[in-house]
C-alpha cells in the first residue's frame, strides 16, 4: 500500500489547493447529500468551529478569540429554530474572521428565499461601474443577442428589483471592490433561474431608453463538471486569434473557471497558436478552482520548474512549480511558448486566477491589464457538515514568489485598463487592446516570437 | 456515506478485525517479558509477514493488480483506483477521480513519471526520484534488512486506539519513518513518513485496518491516507495475483516525449 499512498498523497496535494471565490456558489444550493437531515443545530455547530480550529493557517485567528467565539455563539446555534436561522448564526460566525473563503453552502434553500433555483442563464455579464450596472459582454446567438441586446447598456432593474436597490443594500462603508462583486453576485442570482423561465429585465439602450425585456433563459453552457460537494459548474474555454494595431498575430484564450476540464483544451489551444506573436490570458471573471492547475497551465509559458508562488499552512508549506508543458496534445515533444504573454485581469478575477495572475507577474513572465483582482486568495478545502451544508474554509494562506500576499491586496495590473461605458458601446476592449498593443511593443511589431525577448 | 452506513463500516470492520485476530492468534504470538521490554524491530516486521500470509507465500508472487476505491469523505471527492506492481520494481498506479479526471503515476525500473489533467505529464527527479524507486520494490512489504540503515522500535504506544509497538526505520540515504504494529495481532496498522515532490516535502501520515484474504495474502482492505489536512480513503476490492502483462508498465506517450532531446539539441 506504500505506493498507492504515496499516488494517492499526490493527487490530495493537487485537491487541497482548492482556491475557488464564492461566485459561482450564486447558483443554487450544493449537491444533494444522503447526509442532510434535520437542523442538528448543536452537531452542526461544533463542527464548523472545530474545523475552522484545527485547520485555519492563521493560529491567532486573525486576531479573535476562538474559544470566546464559540461561548458566545453556540447558544445561540443551540436556540435556533430553522435551519436557517443556523446558518445565519454559522456565517456571523464565519465573518468574524474577517477574510475569504470563509462561507456556508446550504444544501437546502434558505426559509422565505424567493430565488429560483437553477443553472439557465439569459446570455450576458455585467459589471458595476462608476456609470451604473453595464452589460460587458453578450454571448452571440444567446437570449440577450437574439432580443438585441448590446454591450454598453445600462441595467435599470432584474426581475423587478431596481439596480439601485442592489447597491442600496450594502453599507455605506463598503469596500469599493467588495461592492462591486457583491452587486454582480445579487445580479446574477437573479439573472439565473431554471432553463426555459423568463426573466424581466430592464436596460437602457444607448441613447439612455429604456427597454424592458423579457429573457428566457438557456441551459448553462460549457461542460459541466461536479467535484465532490460542490455545485456543478460549467467549464468554457474560448480560443481565437486576434490582430494587433501593427499586424501581428496574438493567440488570446479564455476560460472560466480552474477545473481540470480545462487542460486538455488549454493545451489544445496551445498547440493551435504556438506560433502566435503573443499569448493573451483572458481571466476576467474567472473565480478560481483548482489552483494546483497553475503549475500545468503556467508549465505552457516556462521552459523550467519555477518557483511561482507558495501556500503556507499552520505547519507546512507547499510550493506551486511549473511543470514545463514540452508534449503536445499529440503526444509530440515541443517547446515550450517563448513569447510574450499578457494576462487580463479585473475585480471578479479570484483565488486560483489571483494565484495564476500574482504568480507569472511575480516572475516577470506576464504583465497584466484590467483592474486589481478580487483580493480573495486563500486556498480552501471543503466539508460537509452534519446537517447537509458545505463549510467552505480557508487553511492556507497564499504568497507569489516575490512574497506578495494576495489576500485583500489582489494583484494589481501593470496597466490598468477599466471599461466605460462608451468604449463598451464601441465595440471596444480597453483592456484587451492594451495588451495587443504591449504584445506589438514587446516584439517590435515584428511577426514572429524570436522579436520577443524574456526578461 | 450516511452516519448509518459509516457506523455499520465501523462494525463490520470491528468483526472482520476480530476474525482476523481469532485466525491468526495461533499462528503469531509475541512474547513480551514481564518488565515490557520492548521487541526488537526485526521481530515485529517478521511477525506482520507472518500474519499477512508468511515470507514465502509474498516471495511466491511476481506480480499483482489491485482494484478498488478512493474517497475523500470530508468533501464528498470519490473515484476508482487500479495499481499494477511486479517484481523486482515496477509500479503503476491510476486513481480516477469524478469531476477531475485520471492522474497516474509509476514507475518502471528506471524512470519515475505521474501524469494528471491538472498539471500534465511530469518526470521525477533528484530525490523523489530515488524515493520512488525505493517505494516501487515488489517486496517492499518485507522491510528487508538491507534496505535499511537500521530499524528500531521506540515505544509502545497507542496507534488509533490500539496498543502498538512504533517502530523507526532508517534508510540508507539518512531518511525516517515511523511504522506502527498491533500488540494484539501483530499487524502493521500505520505509518508516518515524508516524500519529496515538486511542491516539497510533504508529510503522509497512512492508517491500515480491515485486514482481509484476498488470495494467499492478507491485505488491509482499508487504507487512510492523511496528507495536510485532508483524508483519503482507500479502499481494496480485489487483488489479482501473477497476470499482470508488463506492457503496462511501458511509458506513456507524452512521458517518453518528454524524455527526447529538445529539437534543435
Amino acid at each position: 500500500m506504500t505506493r498507492l499512498a504515496g499516488a494517492a498523497a499526490a493527487l490530495a496535494l493537487g485537491l487541497n489547493a482548492f482556491a475557488l471565490a464564492h461566485l459561482d456558489f450564486t447558483r443554487g444550493a450544493v449537491s444533494a447529500s444522503p447526509r442532510t437531515q434535520a437542523p442538528q443545530a448543536v452537531e452542526t455547530f461544533d463542527a464548523a468551529w472545530t474545523i475552522v480550529r484545527d485547520t485555519h493557517f492563521d493560529k491567532t485567528f486573525n486576531g479573535v478569540d476562538w474559544n470566546a467565539v464559540r461561548a458566545e455563539l453556540r447558544p445561540r446555534a443551540a436556540a435556533a429554530r430553522t435551519t436557517s436561522e443556523l446558518r445565519a448564526v454559522l456565517r456571523g460566525m464565519l465573518a468574524l474572521l474577517g477574510q475569504s473563503h470563509f462561507t456556508i453552502l446550504p444544501a437546502t434553500a434558505d426559509a422565505g428565499q424567493d430565488i429560483p433555483s437553477g443553472t439557465g442563464e439569459p446570455g450576458f455579464d455585467v459589471r458595476l461601474t462608476g456609470e451604473g450596472l453595464l452589460v460587458t459582454s453578450v454571448e452571440p446567438g444567446g437570449p440577450a443577442a437574439q432580443l438585441g441586446v448590446k454591450p454598453g447598456w445600462r441595467v435599470a432593474a432584474i426581475g423587478g428589483t431596481a439596480t439601485g436597490d442592489l447597491v442600496r443594500t450594502l453599507p455605506p462603508e463598503t469596500d469599493e471592490r467588495v461592492r462591486r462583486l457583491e452587486v454582480w453576485r445579487a445580479a446574477q442570482v437573479r439573472l439565473r433561474g431554471l432553463a426555459g423561465t423568463g426573466v424581466m429585465v430592464a436596460f437602457e439602450d444607448a441613447a439612455d431608453k429604456r427597454i424592458e425585456l423579457t429573457l428566457v433563459r438557456r441551459a448553462a453552457s460549457g461542460q459541466p463538471v461536479t467535484v465532490g460537494s460542490l455545485p456543478t459548474m460549467f467549464v468554457r474555454v474560448d480560443a481565437r486569434r486576434r490582430q494587433t494595431p501593427s499586424g501581428a498575430v496574438a493567440g488570446v484564450i479564455a476560460f472560466n473557471v480552474w477545473m481540470a476540464a480545462v487542460d486538455a483544451q488549454v493545451q489544445q489551444a496551445m498547440d493551435d497558436l504556438r506560433g502566435a506573436d503573443g499569448i493573451v490570458l483572458d481571466l476576467r471573471g474567472n473565480p478560481g478552482g483548482l489552483a494546483f492547475m497553475l503549475t500545468g497551465i503556467s508549465g505552457h509559458f516556462l521552459g523550467e520548474r519555477v518557483l511561482l508562488g507558495v501556500m503556507k499552512t499552520r505547519d507546512s508549506e507547499l510550493k506551486f512549480v511549473s511543470n514545463p508543458r514540452l508534449v503536445n496534445a499529440r503526444g509530440e515533444r515541443v517547446p515550450h511558448y517563448r513569447g510574450p504573454v499578457a494576462i487580463l485581469v479585473d475585480g471578479l478575477s479570484g483565488s486560483a486566477s489571483e494565484c495564476f495572475a500574482g504568480g507569472m507577474q511575480s516572475i516577470k513572465r506576464a504583465r497584466l491589464f484590467g483592474e486589481t483582482t478580487m483580493g480573495q486568495a486563500l486556498p480552501a478545502l471543503f466539508d460537509r457538515l452534519p446537517n447537509g451544508d458545505v463549510l467552505i474554509h480557508a487553511y492556507g494562506d497564499f504568497v507569489t514568489a516575490d512574497g506578495t500576499r494576495l489576500e485583500g491586496r489582489g494583484v494589481v495590473p501593470d496597466e490598468p485598463a477599466v471599461p466605460r461605458r462608451r468604449d463598451l458601446l464601441d465595440g471596444r476592449d480597453p483592456a484587451l487592446e492594451a495588451a495587443l498593443a504591449w504584445i506589438d511593443r514587446a516584439t517590435s511589431g515584428r511577426n514572429g516570437v524570436s522579436g520577443w525577448r524574456q526578461p | 456515506m450516511s452516519r448509518f452506513n459509516l457506523r455499520l463500516g465501523r462494525a463490520v470492520s470491528r468483526v472482520l478485525s476480530v476474525v482476523a485476530v481469532a485466525a491468526l492468534a495461533a499462528a503469531s504470538s509475541v512474547v513480551v517479558p514481564a518488565q515490557e521490554a520492548l521487541p526488537p524491530a526485526r521481530t515485529l516486521i517478521d511477525r506482520h509477514v507472518k500474519a499477512i500470509g508468511g515470507r514465502d507465500a509474498v516471495l511466491a508472487h511476481s506480480s499483482m493488480r489491485i482494484t478498488g476505491t478512493v474517497s475523500f469523505p470530508a468533501n464528498g471527492i470519490s473515484g476508482s483506483l487500479e495499481a499494477f506492481a511486479a517484481k523486482p520494481d515496477k509500479a503503476l498506479v491510476k486513481l480516477n477521480i469524478v469531476g477531475i479526471g485520471e492522474a497516474a503515476e509509476g514507475f518502471d525500473g528506471t524512470v519515475a513519471w505521474s501524469q494528471s489533467p491538472m498539471t500534465g505529464p511530469m518526470l521525477a527527479q533528484g530525490k523523489e526520484l530515488e524515493q520512488k524507486k525505493f517505494d516501487a520494490d515488489f517486496y517492499g512489504e518485507l522491510r528487508q534488512e538491507d534496505r535499511y540503515k537500521s530499524t528500531t522500535t521506540v515505544e509502545k504506544t497507542t496507534w488509533e486506539g490500539r496498543p502498538s509497538y512504533k517502530v523507526k526505520l532508517v534508510r540508507h540515504d539518512g531518511s525516517e519513518e515511523f511504522e506502527y504494529y498491533d500488540v494484539e495481532n501483530g499487524f502493521r496498522t500505520g505509518r508516518e513518513f515524508t516524500r519529496d515532490m515538486v511542491m516539497g516535502q510533504v508529510k503522509i501520515q497512512q492508517t491500515a485496518s480491515d485486514y482481509q484474504k484476498f488470495g494467499d495474502l492478507l491485505h488491509p482492505a482499508t487504507t487512510k491516507v492523511n496528507v495536510m489536512s485532508v483524508q483519503q480513503v482507500l479502499t481494496i476490492v480485489t487483488v489479482e495475483y501473477d497476470k499482470v502483462d508488463p506492457a503496462v508498465f511501458e511509458l506513456p506517450a507524452a512521458i517518453k516525449a518528454l524524455m527526447k532531446a529538445p529539437a534543435g539539441k
